[in-house]
């Protein structure tokens, strides 16, 4: 039996019902209906896409074993991350077989794509969290650098070199491995406590299931009904969490080292499509959209959940969830003028952010004029810009070292720049390999977010479109900005891209959306199915004229 | 190996990757189009699109910009730069072996220092202007470690260019660390700054190079413009005798008045009642008489020969501004890094449109508006020792296989003339005090010696510009000694070129090492 086989719902010599009775017989494929198979079988493309990336995942993987470990040495716990890493496949893998045995008839591209990104991307997180200098700080930091380069050059001579050079080198017995990071980094990793490290690892292969669940609940439309009817039951607690936890729990811009609220805004995108759904006529209309109860409602479902980031300054996913709502509304009007006011009130917001917020101000001289001339700054001055700049000049370093193919998995030093598994994902990418990985991550990307558009395009209800358009947007936006910020052709905001980079709480959030899209999809292609099974039969076009022979 | 060929492969699917994306995405757009659906999301779709274009082209800037943004990081890299600190410390970049090619006389190899491995330069300070290395070698960007990074991080084969950290290859020079560290020695003992160049007159090959010069300054022997003084009178000589101009007696006064109230002395006024032009004017180097012999060739030959001739020998003739670059490359190397970085400025000669007799007698003493480098001098008498044909010079051992033709610039005869005036110098003439230091040598030594009045009331810039001759009478070496406020030119830099013939002499370059000499490099 073929791996493939077992994607397939009913194999091939499983027998079918039907027939005269005590009789088994066999439907060849080819002879299925084709409104019976639709959506059932697994896409060729994907299938091959799938079987590629599942390759490309786990070889990445082993090389950087191979050839990245034994160089660098490792950080305590890396063993437990390649664990992590090879449940996580097997979670996704296992997820889209129960999709498969669900009956899952939607669009297979947005569940499998996903997973696609993830492998591409994951060996490069993989090497960054288990080198062994990357999560240490401070002079912990320069610590392990020194040990991990002495260490480098060590195991470097003695796999290149002759014996003859080695004992020109040497001039005695050769020194000792340097394998100090262990004492580096371990208290670093104690410093960050059980709950800390476990919720490192967990969501990465509890993701999957969080899709799963996404689909469950949206593959019939009871729950989500449920949740438009009855959107202020949910909205109003967790929108009272968010802002306590922005107001009273939160240190730069994080709680206890994690971004809980990226949980919450599947929730905000859900009751703001149910609104625009309930009220979409009339908010198309200028003169209605006044009405004091409208505007009350826009502000508590549209802008009230904004609000928080812009308490905790935090920009970034301000204009995530904005640009999500605006898209939405975009969508569920369908009228322009929407979009060139939303326009123009984010063309005077970014003004206002760049002119008032020093933060943001730091962040555009950073993405136009990095290299300031010292001569013009003074020593304290030139110290403080340096400070600033440490990590920027570290992703340029990284884009430039990848040059066009990129130095391999694991290879290129991407981990020396701070946040590079997050903030710069994109630059590890380049680092490794290089403008034409990256590029096809960027396309990978687009194509999965067009996709989660197509199905917006294909459904019929305002509220399942919208839904799925802010879905696509909450994926869509985040990862411009992370991608464009960290090429500098923008600001670099922060913010983190879902299954591409590493973000715990922004994975479970994304995979639970894609299921939200997933169930919704499936459910219109039942739909669709069903229709096209009660429409009356086409009716043959009469000849007209007569046949000379 | 197996390692290597995984990347490869992992790169091919990579590209798999975007193939079937770009495949995908444009049926989709076709798609799109053909159907009559919701158009706002296909919309905000293509502008999704237009965004992956705008990345592409982002990320390429950055690819074209990479000089830029590594010159800004290196600027900011006194801040901290962990990603440099790693791989210098790390990487294990190939060794510069010297002419020997033999490891335990490689210029720059790693050794264990205090329980580390860490870059060992052989040369120390010696060589720390032009290998690498020395006090803040960080800073040092005119040195082959620099110029020639590249190749010494160029993946030694196939198997390490996988590698993380892929052991480098190794680059040979045709300079050898003995006659750099003798160089070095000698110019240490003088006490004065200044540079000794030692190169091969039948390759062009630059054998010996030392140079005094903190890590800020260019190196001295190859980037600095110095005045010439006396030597200049070599190519002086060499116009005369390519012309036929006949080898004659002529007086040789204390002075000479070359405009109504401006007169030019000879050295401590010293006076001659008859010499033979031009050896004897060479060998006593008296001013007076290149002078008189300056003005008669603009007379009998005209300004256009004269500066024709200097152009040949490599001192470009100019009149207004001084000309940045020579007509033909001074480096035979492979690396654009270093013709671009190292390229010396030509030896240049003002020759006014205005006729200024004053500064017609300065250039005929090589003072005023001559200006040389010491390499740019080993390259005139590297062609005088090569039967008139002159090369570039050759640092990359692996380029002596390719040196381009020579250029003939003046006939066998003038070059026979010129180097018996030479040994004449050292024998009977301005460096006749080095004369004991050869004795009992089977190696000699012939030369122009050069005293330069650069600054008033200071002491002048010495010169030793000259050729090491070997056993068998041939012209082997250039050694072109610049001392700076050392005084006389036939005193200390004429005794640190004796010092080199002394070592020559005495020299085993090794099996190695005599490969590398000019049988095979023809």
């Amino acid at each position: 039996m073929a791996l493939r086989d077992l994607f397939r719902r009913r194999r091939a010599a499983d027998p079918l019902p039907g027939g005269p009775e005590g009789v088994r017989i066999r439907v060849r494929p080819h002879n299925i209906p084709a409104a019976e198979r639709e959506g059932r079988v697994f896409p060729g493309p994907l299938w091959w896409g799938l079987f590629l990336a599942a390759g490309f995942y786990v070889a990445a993987h082993l090389s950087i074993i191979w050839g990245v470990w034994p160089v660098h040495g490792i950080s305590p716990g890396a063993g437990g991350t390649l664990v992590r890493d090879a449940l996580a496949l097997v979670g996704w893998l296992l997820v889209l077989l129960a999709l498969r045995r669900l009956g899952y008839r939607g669009a297979w591209a947005v569940v499998v794509l996903p997973v696609l990104i993830f492998s591409l991307t994951r060996p490069a997180q993989f090497q960054a969290f288990t080198d062994p200098a990357y999560q240490a700080t401070g002079t912990r930091r320069a610590e392990a650098n020194h040990a991990k380069a002495t260490r480098s050059r060590l195991s470097t001579i003695d796999r290149a070199y002759s014996e003859e050079r080695k004992a020109a080198v040497y001039q005695g017995p050769p020194p000792p491995l340097p394998d100090p990071f262990a004492r580096a980094v371990r208290r670093e990793a104690e410093a960050r406590g059980a709950i800390g490290r476990w919720l490192t690892y967990f969501p990465v292969f509890i993701a999957p299931l969080a899709l799963l669940v996404g689909y469950l609940v949206s593959h019939e439309p009871s729950t989500l009904r449920w949740v438009r009817d009855h959107r202020l039951i949910p909205f109003i607690p967790v929108l009272g969490l968010f802002f306590v936890l922005t107001l009273f729990f939160t240190r730069a811009g994080k709680v206890g080292g994690t971004t809980p609220w990226e949980l919450f805004l599947p929730l905000f995108v859900v009751t703001w499509a149910a609104t625009l759904a309930d009220d979409a006529y009339n908010l198309a209309r200028p003169g209605e959209v006044m009405q004091k109860q409208r505007l009350l409602s826009l502000f508590l479902y549209g802008a009230a959940p904004v609000l928080p980031f812009l308490i905790i300054r935090e920009l970034g996913l301000s204009v995530v969830l904005a640009g999500s709502l605006a898209a939405m509304l975009l969508v569920g009007t369908r009228r322009a003028w929407w979009g060139a006011l939303m326009l123009a009130v984010w063309g005077v917001l970014v003004v206002i952010a760049f002119n008032v917020d020093p933060r943001s101000a730091t962040r555009l001289e950073l993405a136009y004029d990095p290299y300031k001339d010292l001569s013009t700054l003074a020593p304290a001055e030139q110290e403080a810009w340096a400070a600033k700049l440490h990590q920027m000049k570290l992703f340029d370093a990284n884009v430039v070292t990848g040059g066009l193919l990129g130095q391999g998995p694991g290879r290129g030093h991407g981990e020396t720049a701070p946040n590079a598994a997050d903030d710069g994902y994109i630059t590890l990418i380049a680092a490794q390999w290089g403008w034409v990985g990256a590029m096809t991550l960027v396309l990978l990307y687009t194509f999965f977010v067009v996709q989660l558009l197509a199905v917006a395009v294909r459904e019929r209800s305002a509220f399942e479109r919208t839904l799925v358009t802010g879905v696509a947007m909450l994926l869509g936006i985040p990862f411009w900005l992370a991608t464009l910020g960290g090429v500098r052709v923008i600001p670099l905001t922060g913010v983190a891209t879902a299954f591409a980079a590493h973000g715990g709480a922004k994975l479970l959030a994304s995979a639970f959306a894609v299921g939200l899209v997933a169930g919704i999809s499936h459910r219109r292609v039942e739909e669709e199915r069903l229709e096209g099974a009660l429409a009356p039969p086409p009716v043959e076009p009469e000849n007209e004229g007569v046949r000379v022979r | 190996m197996l390692d290597t060929l995984l990347n490869w492969v992992l790169r091919a699917a990579v590209l798999l990757f975007a193939a079937g994306t770009l495949l995908a995405l444009f049926r989709w757009l076709a798609q799109a189009f053909r159907e009559k659906r919701e158009r706002w999301p296909v919309r905000i779709a293509l502008g999704m699109l237009l965004l992956a274009v705008v990345y592409g082209a982002g990320h390429a800037r950055l690819l074209m910009q990479a000089e830029e943004l590594n010159e800004g990081r290196l600027k900011y890299a006194r801040f901290g730069d962990p990603r440099m600190a790693e791989i210098n410390r790390a990487e294990v970049r190939g060794w510069i072996l010297d002419c020997t090619g033999r490891d335990d006389r490689a210029l720059a190899r790693y050794g264990v220092r205090e329980g580390e491995v860490e870059r060992v330069y052989a040369l120390g300070e010696g060589g720390a202007n032009l290998v690498g290395g020395g006090e803040d070698a960080e800073l040092r960007d005119y040195t082959v470690e620099r110029l020639h990074a590249s190749q010494l991080r160029r993946p030694l084969d196939f198997s390490e260019a996988g590698e993380l950290h892929p052991a480098g290859t190794d680059l040979q020079l045709t300079l050898c660390a003995e006659p750099t560290l003798q160089a070095w020695s000698l110019l240490q003992q003088s006490g004065r700054p200044g540079a000794v160049v030692v190169q091969e007159v039948t390759t062009g090959a630059l054998v010996a190079y030392a140079a005094t010069g903190t890590a800020e300054q260019p190196p001295l022997g190859i980037k600095r413009y110095l005045i010439p003084g006396s030597v200049f009178k070599l190519a002086l000589s060499a116009i005369w005798w390519e012309n036929s101009m006949g080898d004659r007696e002529m007086p040789c006064p204390a002075q000479i008045q070359v405009t109504p109230t401006r007169a030019i002395r000879n050295f401590e006024s010293h006076a001659y009642p008859s010499l033979e032009v031009p050896r004897e004017m060479l060998i006593v180097s008296c001013n007076t008489q290149a002078i008189a012999m300056f003005f008669e060739m603009r007379q009998r030959l005209g300004v256009q020969a004269v500066a024709d001739a200097l152009r040949s020998y490599g001192f470009l003739p100019y009149s207004d501004d001084r000309p940045t670059e020579g007509a033909e490359p001074f480096w035979n190397t492979g690396s654009a890094a270093w013709e671009r970085r190292m390229t010396p400025p030509p030896n240049a000669v003002r020759i006014l449109n205005r006729f200024d007799r004053f500064e017609w007698g300065q250039i005929a003493i090589g003072q005023g508006p001559v200006d040389v480098t010491p390499v740019g001098v080993s390259r005139f008498l590297q062609a005088i020792g090569n039967a008139g044909e002159m090369l570039p010079v050759t640092l990359e051992r692996e380029r002596l296989a390719r040196v381009p033709p020579g250029r003939r610039i003046m006939s066998t005869e003038t070059t026979i003339k010129l180097m018996e005036a030479m040994r004449g110098v050292v024998d009977e003439g301005t460096a006749v005090s080095v004369k004991p230091r050869l004795e009992g040598l089977q190696w000699g030594l012939g030369g122009k010696t050069g005293t330069a009045d650069v600054r008033r009331g200071q002491r002048p810039d010495g010169w030793f510009a000259g050729l090491i001759f070997g056993p068998d009478d041939r012209p082997k070496y250039t050694v072109v000694v610049y001392l700076d406020q050392a005084g006389q030119g036939g005193r200390l830099p004429a005794a640190i070129a004796a010092g080199m013939v002394r070592f020559f002499a005495g020299w085993d370059p090794g099996p190695a090492g005599a490969e590398a000499q000019p049988e095979e490099a023809g």
